[in-house]
């Protein structure tokens, strides 16, 4: 009998071991969560958040990560260096990247924003879960020429990470997985949905007349394949620009072996789109108005031309300065100015 | 004594509860180049005429599977996959119900589930480089080695077969007779029926889901044997 009681006491102080242990770690790491903030009227995400759950804290650190050098090989491309917040965090002024040893990106580096609606990444869609995705400028040569190996070795080795990773996934031994969803923690808050569109849109501001005629316009003409509020519907699609000799990229189908796939390209987000410029997969069209030129009178026909293109996009001069006022209000300030997604450290 | 039959009785309902009868299979790879063991210094001959050495071997083994040999009832054993190293990995443990076995089975690969889910950890940890990071998968089996006939710089040939879509899905399922029970299963692992469907010649790398690592993967099953 008695041996059974102290069978018993040894197994309640264990229990109460436990739950001691249980509750050190949950003050520890003391985070304080978060819901993605985003408006009312836009459909629910795509990202799980269950799998990764936001946290102020998880935030920041992945906020440090995309500004930190140390995730390329040589120091000199964080993600930050392509993905530049006053061009919607794509590359400013710039046809495609540079990467290491002068390389060049194959692609004109595309804005990051209202990710945690997309669930296909890359021109080509080759990506299939935001947080997987850093892991291809990470690796590829041409861009930050790292292995992941390398880059956890690396940020290991601070003073400064470990430290920050304990607190928010509750180990100091950085991961592969852990890196990437703290990463994918502070791209998801790239949230840009307050351009003057948006609040024409909420009744708390007005277009002018040329941006009024260029909205219309804009839903009769382009919305097929832009449609708001995201203004693409993720689709893949030929625009009916020629492949360039040198760069001799497919788009889709590289992915897919699918020769119906050819030359077919990401909808890209007209949002904030004249801060992104230049256009074009790999930004062969310098400005808004060449873009709107070559939908009116350059579109090259082949079997996988989108088929709404089949006779370009009709436009007058007027019409197409129309459009260009309205394109004007899906630039959202607040978004390219947000300290909060800015480099940290700065004022 | 109230209180001792009460605390065995309990203590009965949780070894029936968590301790179901278990036995464990020990699966023994042998893994071989050409009916021989494998090594780096070793060299082989395809259908193609092409001499080739191999200096990496690696693949996953997952969803694995034993038969009733009573009910023909399949039994699934929840385990991760396993990333196999063919140069130092040959043993894997299966824990399964106690009872007596028909066959066994597995798949060579990475089912979709963990294609499609983000970053995972441990032997599925993309920086074990069995993972496409520009094109989302998993290598399933990724084979490279030397060979005169090649025509890629240094004379490598670089197979890395992957990919879990339609058309281009390259998980392939073994099922092996499983006789001895109780004892280990010893399986030999050759690349040579692997090697005897490319031509080095033509085509030294393979690294995308496409119709060429189809062809080669319709020859994994090939390389499994007791």
């Amino acid at each position: 009998m008695k041996r059974i009681i102290t069978i018993l006491c040894l197994l309640l102080t264990g229990a109460l071991l436990c739950s001691l242990v249980n509750y050190e770690n949950s003050t520890r790491r003391k985070l304080r969560y978060k819901n993605l903030e985003y408006p009312a009227d836009w459909p629910a995400p795509v990202y799980d958040f269950k799998s990764n759950p936001l946290s102020e804290e998880g935030i920041e650190l992945g906020r440090q990560l995309f500004y930190d050098g140390l995730l390329s090989k040589d120091g000199n491309f964080p993600c930050a260096s392509c993905h530049q917040q006053g061009a919607a965090f794509g590359t400013f002024d710039h046809d495609l990247s540079h990467g290491f040893n002068d390389q060049h990106s194959l692609r004109n580096a595309p804005p990051l924003q209202n990710l945690a609606w997309q669930s296909l990444f890359h021109a080509d869609g080759g990506i299939n879960h935001l947080d997987v995705q850093p892991l291809a400028p990470i690796t590829a040569p041409n861009e930050m020429a790292e292995t992941i190996d390398n880059v956890l070795a690396k940020l290991q080795a601070t003073k400064h990470y470990p430290p920050l990773f304990k607190q928010v996934f509750g180990s100091a031994q950085i991961t592969t997985q852990n890196m990437s969803k703290a990463l994918s923690q502070f791209l998801l808050t790239m949230i840009s949905a307050n351009s003057k569109y948006d609040r024409v849109m909420a009744g708390k501001d007005t277009f002018s007349l040329p941006q009024q005629l260029g909205h219309q316009m804009f839903m009769e003409k382009c919305a097929g394949c832009h449609p708001p509020p995201f203004f693409t519907d993720f689709s893949f699609r030929n625009i009916g620009l020629p492949v360039e000799p040198t760069l001799n990229d497919f788009g889709r189908m590289t992915i897919t072996n699918d020769p119906r796939d050819s030359l077919k390209f990401k909808v890209p987000s007209l949002r904030n789109i004249a801060a992104s410029y230049p256009y074009g997969h790999d930004g062969r069209i310098f400005d808004l108005q060449s873009m709107l030129d070559h939908y009116r009178n350059e579109v090259q026909q082949s079997p996988t031309t989108d088929s709404l293109l089949q006779k370009g996009i009709p436009l007058s001069n007027f019409q197409k300065g129309q459009i260009i006022a309205f394109l004007y209000t899906l630039t959202d300030s607040s978004f390219l100015k947000n300290k909060k997604l800015g480099a940290p450290g700065l004022p | 004594m109230i209180k001792i039959l009460l605390f065995l009785s309990l203590l009965m309902n949780g070894f029936n509860c968590f301790a179901k009868a278990k036995q464990t299979i020990t699966i023994r790879l042998e893994h071989r180049l050409n009916q021989l063991p494998l090594s780096g210094n070793r060299s082989t001959v395809n259908t193609f005429n092409d001499s080739l050495t191999v200096y990496k071997w690696q693949y996953y083994l997952s969803g694995f599977f034993v038969t009733d040999s009573i009910s023909g009832k399949q039994i699934t054993i929840a385990k991760t996959p396993v990333l196999i190293n063919a140069f130092d990995t040959s043993i894997i443990i299966l824990e399964v119900p106690k009872g007596r076995y028909s066959k066994i089975g597995f798949t060579v690969g990475v089912d979709s589930i963990y294609n499609v889910t983000g970053v995972q950890t441990g032997d599925l940890d993309p920086a074990k480089a069995m993972f496409w990071t520009w094109q989302t998968g998993y290598i399933h089996i990724k084979v490279e080695g030397n060979s005169p006939q090649s025509k890629a710089p240094f004379k490598k040939f670089t197979y890395h077969i992957g990919g879990y879509k339609h058309p281009f899905n390259t998980n392939r399922r073994i099922t092996l007779d499983y006789t001895n029970n109780n004892r280990p299963v010893n399986i030999n692992v050759d690349l040579q029926p692997l090697f005897n469907v490319i031509s080095v010649k033509d085509n030294a790398g393979i690294m995308s889901p496409n119709q060429a690592a189809i062809n080669m993967a319709d020859a994994l099953p090939l390389m499994f044997s007791l």
